[in-house]
């Protein structure tokens, strides 16, 4: 099974890979691949280096899937590292501007409630302009796309 | 509430000012990973699955709408917008940069809040009920005591480095609301039959991967001793509590190998043999701290408010709210609201900073400044003006912060789960989201009537499953996640580990599961007035058994 090394960024957090030019993209698809055992390992060594020099924290080997449509995390744990928490929680941008007069009615439409109100039928985020990276469940594994 | 002395603002700001030098250390590389997780643990940093995680305290569950507004403005200045209110009545962020860390804990100082003792081997966040201080049922507010155990034990130096983490809390009215019999040390206030307040003292209880309920070691500890009693456990635990076992290090397996009468004779001698030392509380220095918490001078009102029964008369979705979000106050007029952080398929205990705010400025225009937080992940407006309820439930619904789910089916307790947690192995957002969404809270919740479901992501039990009435704990079997269900939890004073139904469920059966559960309990229950609770008291498991797994 095809493997990439992952860690997080020390000074922020954020999951990060290993790449193949040396540097710690925060893709996933950017990941440098390692074929076997044995060239984890050795890449692992290379990885710890970069965790001495403070780059990164806790390199770990992780187990991927590669299709047609790219690099897959094989457990949930790497899955939700990959592409972020499986529930819709970010606030969304305050519905009214601060000053502006509003009516509780009208406003109890689009607010909170309404942002953290997840829509089971469609756990999906796809055309979502929020910062995070967030995919639609068809990018998660079949098995954990529920 | 609490205000900082110039010994606590120095203390907090020289702390600060430490942690800043070692996280500029640790970006430097002058220390490494290893050196630098037990300091940042002990500011309250953990390393998440996506990010660090900041764990904010708020001592027993106490806040001020600036302190509530500061952060508000943290979540959006260094964060993503929001907040988690966590089953130890604290805030975690999810999404700070390590290298903004010192300046989050110098914005918290000044609003005179910290994040020391969040985290690692020491008495962490001593909590207490959340109703303090406004409840009719109370024999004295909680919070004084548990802000002199929180300056007492902050930094201590003889218990920076306990066997594992330490959990205290303090109830003074007759309900428990603060679960001190699944804590390390509960202390609960009493009346002895002279008329002098004191505490009853449980020891031993926990959740985690082996759940304990706490044994009563002692009817009646006059007030003045309570540090000098909770030296003495303490003492106790750091001698003989075990070391050579993560898993078996709290003090509960202590009291549950040696026996609740071992450690009991063993903490009396303990605590006679040094009584007369610095640590009785001098009653001026209880007096000093208990003026602190005195009650707000809230304007005399009628009993009755017009304004609040026409509301209702004539409004059935405020009517409802007042029937489930509020209770009644100590002083005539009043009511205490619970504004759930549990919207209908919402995410349990996650706050943005736009509802911060707006319960910021309900808490200063309508409760006498103060909001708290409850181990239930809500938060509470204390003392709320029954003439001013139809004004703060319509600011509430126009937020969408007004749903009237407090203590009902819906109003769940989740940890973070595999959504963001390292430890976890199964997530539990999303299952608390399905189920409320299943359930809503229409007239199937009405019927359903008073039911805890908690959820944890994995034996840690942070979602405290044991004592949900229905408990629900996330494993991972066979590479997928897989739900295990606890029936007949409770954390209140007829503390009980819930008793565990069978086979787990795959996440695809875990919603139907509960339903069934759920149904179960509607089928067999004596009437409306027999809660889950008492039902399954009445029941058993077997019925549920039944329903679940067939005659298998």
């Amino acid at each position: 099974m095809p493997k990439v090394i992952s860690a997080n960024r020390l000074a922020d957090g954020i999951v990060v890979y290993a790449g193949r030019d040396g540097s710690w993209p925060e893709r996933l698809s950017q990941a440098k691949i390692f074929a076997s055992k044995a060239e984890a390992e050795a890449g692992l060594l290379v990885a710890q280096n970069d965790a001495k020099r403070n780059l990164v924290v806790e390199p770990v080997v992780v187990e991927v899937t590669q299709d047609a449509s790219g690099l897959r995390a094989v457990t949930l744990r790497e899955a939700i590292r990959a592409l972020g928490p499986t529930i819709d929680f970010l606030p969304r941008p305050h519905a009214f501007a601060p000053d502006a007069n509003w009516a509780p009615a009208k406003a109890a439409k689009q607010t909170t409630h309404a942002v953290l109100r997840i829509p089971r039928s469609a756990d999906a985020r796809e055309n979502d302009p929020r910062e995070h990276e967030l995919l639609s469940t068809t990018d998660f594994p079949q098995e954990i796309a529920r | 509430m609490y205000r900082y002395d110039e010994f606590d603002k120095s203390f907090v700001a020289a702390r600060v000012a430490q942690f800043r030098d070692q996280v500029a250390r640790r970006l430097e590389g002058d220390l490494d990973e290893e050196q630098f997780r037990p300091l940042r643990l002990m500011n309250g940093v953990y390393l998440q699955l996506h990010a660090y995680m900041l764990r904010i305290a708020i001592p027993y569950g106490t806040l001020s709408p600036r302190q509530l507004r500061k952060l508000a403005f943290i979540a959006r200045r260094y964060d993503k917008g929001y907040g988690h209110f966590t089953t130890r009545q604290n805030i975690q962020f999810n999404w700070p940069a390590l290298k903004d860390c010192p300046d989050i804990l110098n914005e918290l100082a000044e609003v005179e809040m910290h994040a020391i003792q969040t985290s690692g081997n020491c008495i962490r966040n001593v909590t207490a009920d959340q109703f303090a201080g406004a409840c009719a049922d109370e024999i004295e507010d909680p919070r004084p005591y548990a802000e002199i155990l929180r300056q007492w034990s902050s930094l201590h130096p003889e218990y920076s480095f306990l066997p594992r983490k330490f959990k205290i809390a303090v109830n003074g009215a007759a309900k428990d609301r603060a679960a001190i019999r699944v804590h390390d040390i509960g202390y609960q206030i009493v009346k002895n039959a002279k008329g002098e307040v004191g505490f009853a003292v449980y020891v031993g209880g926990g959740l985690g991967r082996t759940p304990l309920v706490g044994h009563k070691i002692r009817d009646f500890l006059p007030n003045a001793d309570l540090l000098a009693y909770t030296n003495a456990i303490l003492r106790i635990y750091n001698l003989e509590g075990r070391r050579d076992n993560k898993f078996k290090a709290r003090i509960k397996i202590l009291v549950h190998e040696k026996g609740a009468d071992v450690i009991r004779a063993e903490v009396e001698a303990e605590f006679t043999n040094h009584r007369d030392d610095a640590l009785a509380l001098p009653q001026d220095e209880i007096d000093r701290i208990r003026a602190y918490f005195a009650p707000p001078a809230l304007p005399a009102r009628a009993t009755t408010s017009i304004a609040f029964e026409k509301r209702k008369a004539n409004d059935f979705a405020f009517a409802r709210f007042a029937a489930q979000n509020v209770v009644a106050h100590k002083t005539p007029g009043y009511g205490i609201v619970t504004i759930s952080l549990k919207p209908i398929g919402g995410i349990p205990g996650d706050a943005s900073a736009e509802t911060m705010e707006t319960i910021a400025d309900l808490a200063e225009e309508f409760s006498a400044v103060e909001v708290r937080v409850t181990h239930e992940q809500n938060l509470v407006l204390p003392h709320v003006a029954l003439d001013d309820l139809p004004a703060v439930f319509d600011r509430l619904a126009g937020q969408g912060l007004a749903t009237a789910n407090a203590g009902l089916v819906t109003d769940i307790i989740s940890c973070p789960g595999l959504d963001y947690c390292g430890l976890a192995t199964a997530r539990s957002i999303p299952v608390a989201q399905r189920i409320s969404e299943r359930f809503g809270n229409g007239a199937r919740a009405r019927e359903i009537g008073e039911l805890k479901i908690n959820i944890s992501g994995c034996i840690n039990a942070c979602g405290h499953h044991h004592v949900g009435h229905i408990g629900i704990l996330g494993l991972e079997k066979a590479g997928s996640e897989a739900y295990q269900i606890t029936l007949g939890g409770s954390a209140d004073e007829t503390c009980n580990v819930g008793a565990i139904t069978g086979r787990s469920f795959s996440s695809d059966e875990i919603v139907n599961a509960i339903e069934t559960v759920v149904d179960t309990y509607l089928k067999f229950r004596a009437g409306a007035a027999e809660d889950f609770l008492a039902a399954y008291r009445r029941i058993g498991m077997e019925p549920f058994k039944e329903a679940l797994y067939g005659r298998e």
